[in-house]
């Protein structure tokens, strides 16, 4: 680890002005963790206290590596060139954390690769630890040649799973256990036990929990359904195919809206077979004109699912509770060890991002609507990353830039902002949240950076 | 008594896949049934549809997209038949058949060919700070991550059977070149089955012909090509594809025994025999004409569905299918139909010289 560096945000005061950071920022290389104690701060590798969630608010930003590091087989991490438009960017933004600080990132390397790597952070130098998972044109234990493969999911055991098409054009979900060689455990076309084939596009996102219990989709046929061009969301039990069972298929009623699943969008999958959906629906009666008529659900394996949210164009048979969100979610649903996320558009230009069913943020473009930590008004934002219990950080997008934020739902600090200096050099984007695991049980998160000087790099932020 | 000899019932001889009985005839019954006819339901049907268009500000991205297609999907819809029965008729009204060397084949014919417009912008919100004495600040401007505004047209069925060829599938979908309907673009193809030899053991003879597939083609149209390979590298997805679902297992049974002038009804099925009876028997020794109407049940299913989709990593996934059902848009009834063949005792049926033949059906 070759950086320290501290934000800070002070609880009697709010949040430090763009002007004070530097000059806390200095302090902060001293005397950061002093400053926390005295402040009330706790050990963040548990930040619940009973009920009350208490917000890390001083974190030690890191970047674990930057774009021309070495990879495995003697390449190396792409380094962008200055001025140049319309090229690859070396981290394209995956990102995957878990609570064994295994950290797995996707790269573009020197000569245009994109690929899957991993690195161990627990290592005193992570940098040597770097281990590829999967590159296209990598030759599979199966024997088949990888063409290009979907962002895949890593749970807490170090299992992961992932939808790679091969030579031959077929989608297949291969799982990798502790962090083994890439098993393939499903195909397109495969028949289930239950009697359901797999009838062709498995999409690539697919949702893994510690357990190895897992959700993909796919289109399938079932003898016993009126209608076989069905798009489904499939459980799998401790990644036991024989035990696949369908949770949801096009044609299913939604809870509470007089319409059916159309299409599904994207899953994720927490314990004990929890999960949140989103995707199309079409209404019973009639043709919309709108073929995106969005709905989002939260469910248990073997229970009802409830609505979370729905485009106000399909018609709904009772009132619907204030906390169910009502716009387009195009914008895929979160869930954490306790909490979830929906993050609807309201209109073409603005959105809102509930947590637990409660509005903490409304976006509005090109004014905003809240305001960020840092007192900017929002324009957008992206979906939640879970860390512990409710805790999350969002990435705010406001008049000013952008804002990595976390949150406990009522209190909410800046860990870094466009313009802010990390390592001598000057952050202009950051892309935190574009794959769900993305923050472990002690509230480390992985985020991607690019700064002015188009450098670009992995920064890890730990709780001090 | 009086003997109905050898005799050969045939829509044609050899079988033809588009001369035989129609699955869904119109004006169809017991006393008014199908005669051998040219099987098909006329041009495809010519539909448009958006898939999706939207367009939103996501993060600092603004994103449009649409995608319009025009499909023509046509179908027909047919079997054809032949079968050698032979038995006897009695003064008691009662008259038995056997029915060997029973042939049978038929199915669908359809195609799907799509053309339309389909166009995707995302643009990245650039801010930047500009540093000019009192007029620091930041400035912003939008910048062309990904545009595209492409035609496509495509035989989508074509493209399909090809992706899965190449995978290493067998499907039972067959090219039919020459039957009498054209769709643009697309290919007519059949979802075709054959069976022989059934009546004799089970009193039945049932034709099931099934297809599910689907798949994402969108690096298989030329046009999505380049599109797809764009959005793949700012960790995006672009699907689009079919879906097809056909299954219409027919079952047809001997329904009635016409000699002559006498009209035996159907009875029962035992040890291979079929029984019929009358309640005007025919005194008459010798039979010139022989007629024997069946009927057949179906259990259809035929839809064609079109999904597409974009994601972006797991933030954003913008989806949506919309399903063709043929069945619905030609209004079709699920029996009993009624169809005969008629010969004189004792005939074979003369060979057709033009014929569209049974294309060989290879199952998965």
């Amino acid at each position: 680890m070759s950086r320290l560096e501290y934000l800070f945000y002070d609880q009697g005061k709010g949040f430090s002005l763009h002007n004070r950071r530097d000059f806390l920022k200095l302090l902060g290389g001293a005397f950061g963790a002093v400053w926390l104690s005295g402040c009330g701060g706790s050990d963040f590798s548990s930040p619940i206290t009973g009920n009350s969630l208490i917000l890390p608010t001083t974190y030690r930003l890191t970047p674990v590596f930057q774009s021309g590091t070495p990879l495995p087989g003697g390449s190396s991490v792409l380094v962008a060139a200055q001025g140049a438009s319309n090229q690859d960017l070396p981290f394209p933004g995956g990102l995957l954390l878990n609570d064994q600080s295994q950290l797995f990132f996707h790269a573009v390397d020197n000569v245009g690769r994109l690929g899957i790597y991993r690195v161990d952070l627990n290592s005193a130098n992570p940098s040597a630890t770097i281990a590829k998972v999967i590159r296209n044109g990598d030759v599979l234990p199966d024997g088949n040649t990888a063409v290009h493969h979907s962002c895949g999911d890593l749970n807490n055991n170090n299992d992961f799973l992932i939808a790679i098409k091969t030579a031959n054009g077929l989608n297949s979900l291969y799982l990798s256990r502790e962090l083994g060689p890439l098993n393939r455990v499903l195909s397109a076309f495969d028949s289930l036990d239950s009697g359901i084939t797999l009838h062709g596009h498995i999409k690539g996102s697919a949702t893994l929990h510690d357990d190895s219990d897992f959700l993909f989709t796919s289109n399938f046929y079932d003898p016993t359904r009126s209608r076989g061009n069905s798009q489904g969301l499939f459980f799998v039990p401790k990644a036991d195919t024989s035990k696949a069972e369908l949770l949801l298929a096009s044609g299913d009623l939604l809870p509470g809206l007089e319409a059916t699943v159309n299409t599904i969008g994207h899953s994720q999958l927490h314990s004990q077979g929890r999960f949140v959906v989103h995707g199309a629906a079409s209404p019973l009666s009639g043709q919309s004109s709108n073929p995106h008529l969005s709905y989002v659900l939260r469910g248990k394996v073997n229970e009802e699912h409830q609505l979370l949210g729905f485009h106000p164009d399909l018609p709904h048979s009772q009132m619907m509770p204030t906390s169910v969100a009502m716009g387009t979610a195009v914008m895929s649903p979160r869930l954490g060890h306790s909490s979830h996320s929906t993050l609807v558009h309201l209109s073409t230009n603005e959105s809102e991002l509930r947590v637990d069913g409660r509005v903490v943020y409304l976006a509005q473009a090109p004014g905003g609507a809240s305001l960020s930590p840092r007192g900017n008004p929002i324009v957008s934002m992206l979906p939640p990353v879970f860390g512990p219990s409710g805790l999350f950080l969002v990435q705010l997008f406001t008049t000013q830039g952008m804002e990595l934020v976390v949150s406990n739902g009522t209190q909410s600090a800046t860990v870094m902002a466009r313009g802010d200096k990390l390592d001598g050099q000057t952050i202009n984007t950051i892309l935190c949240g574009a794959l769900a695991r993305g923050a472990n049980r002690r509230a480390e998160f992985a985020t991607v950076v690019e700064f002015t000087n188009k450098q670009h790099a992995i920064v890890l932020g730990t709780p001090v | 008594m009086a003997e109905i000899s050898e005799t050969q019932l045939a829509t044609s001889e050899p079988l033809d896949v588009t001369v035989g009985f129609p699955i869904f005839p119109l004006n169809n019954s017991l006393d008014n049934p199908s005669t051998t006819e040219a099987v098909g339901l006329g041009d495809g049907t010519v539909d448009s549809h958006t898939l999706f268009s939207t367009s939103f500000s996501l993060v600092l991205w603004s994103f449009s997209g649409s995608l319009t297609y025009i499909q023509q999907c046509g179908a027909f819809f047919g079997f054809a038949l032949s079968y050698t029965v032979e038995g006897e008729t009695k003064e008691d009204g009662t008259a038995t058949l056997t029915i060997s060397d029973d042939d049978t084949a038929g199915g669908a014919g359809f195609g799907c060919g799509i053309s339309g417009e389909f166009n995707i912008a995302l643009q990245s919100y650039h801010v930047q700070w500009v540093s000019d004495g009192w007029d620091s600040g930041f400035q912003g401007s939008w910048e062309n991550l990904l545009n595209f505004e492409i035609s496509i047209e495509a035989d989508l069925i074509k493209l399909l059977l090809q992706f899965l060829k190449a995978a290493g599938f067998q499907v039972p979908l067959q090219e039919l070149n020459d039957t009498k309907f054209a769709l643009g673009f697309a290919t007519v193809y059949g979802a075709l089955a054959d069976s022989a030899n059934q009546f004799s053991s089970q009193g039945n003879l049932t034709l099931t012909p099934t297809v599910y597939i689907s798949s994402d083609l969108a690096e298989a149209i030329p046009a999505l090509e380049g599109v797809s390979k764009a959005i793949r590298k700012i960790g995006g997805e672009l699907s689009f594809g079919p879906a097809l679902g056909i299954s219409f297992p027919i079952t047809m049974v001997p329904a009635r025994l016409i000699t002559d002038n006498t009209t035996y009804e159907y009875e029962s099925f035992q040890d291979g025999v079929f029984q019929f009876k009358t309640d005007q028997p025919s005194s008459d020794d010798t039979i010139d004409q022989v007629t024997v109407v069946t009927s057949h049940t179906v259990s259809v299913e035929f839809t064609l569905r079109i999904q597409g989709g974009i994601e972006l990593w797991t933030i954003v996934d913008i989806s949506s299918g919309i399903t063709v059902d043929l069945t619905e848009s030609l209004n079709l009834g699920l029996g009993p139909y009624y169809e005969a063949l008629s010969n004189s005792n004792g005939g074979d049926v003369a060979e057709t010289m033009s014929y569209q033949p049974l294309p060989e059906i290879v199952w998965g």
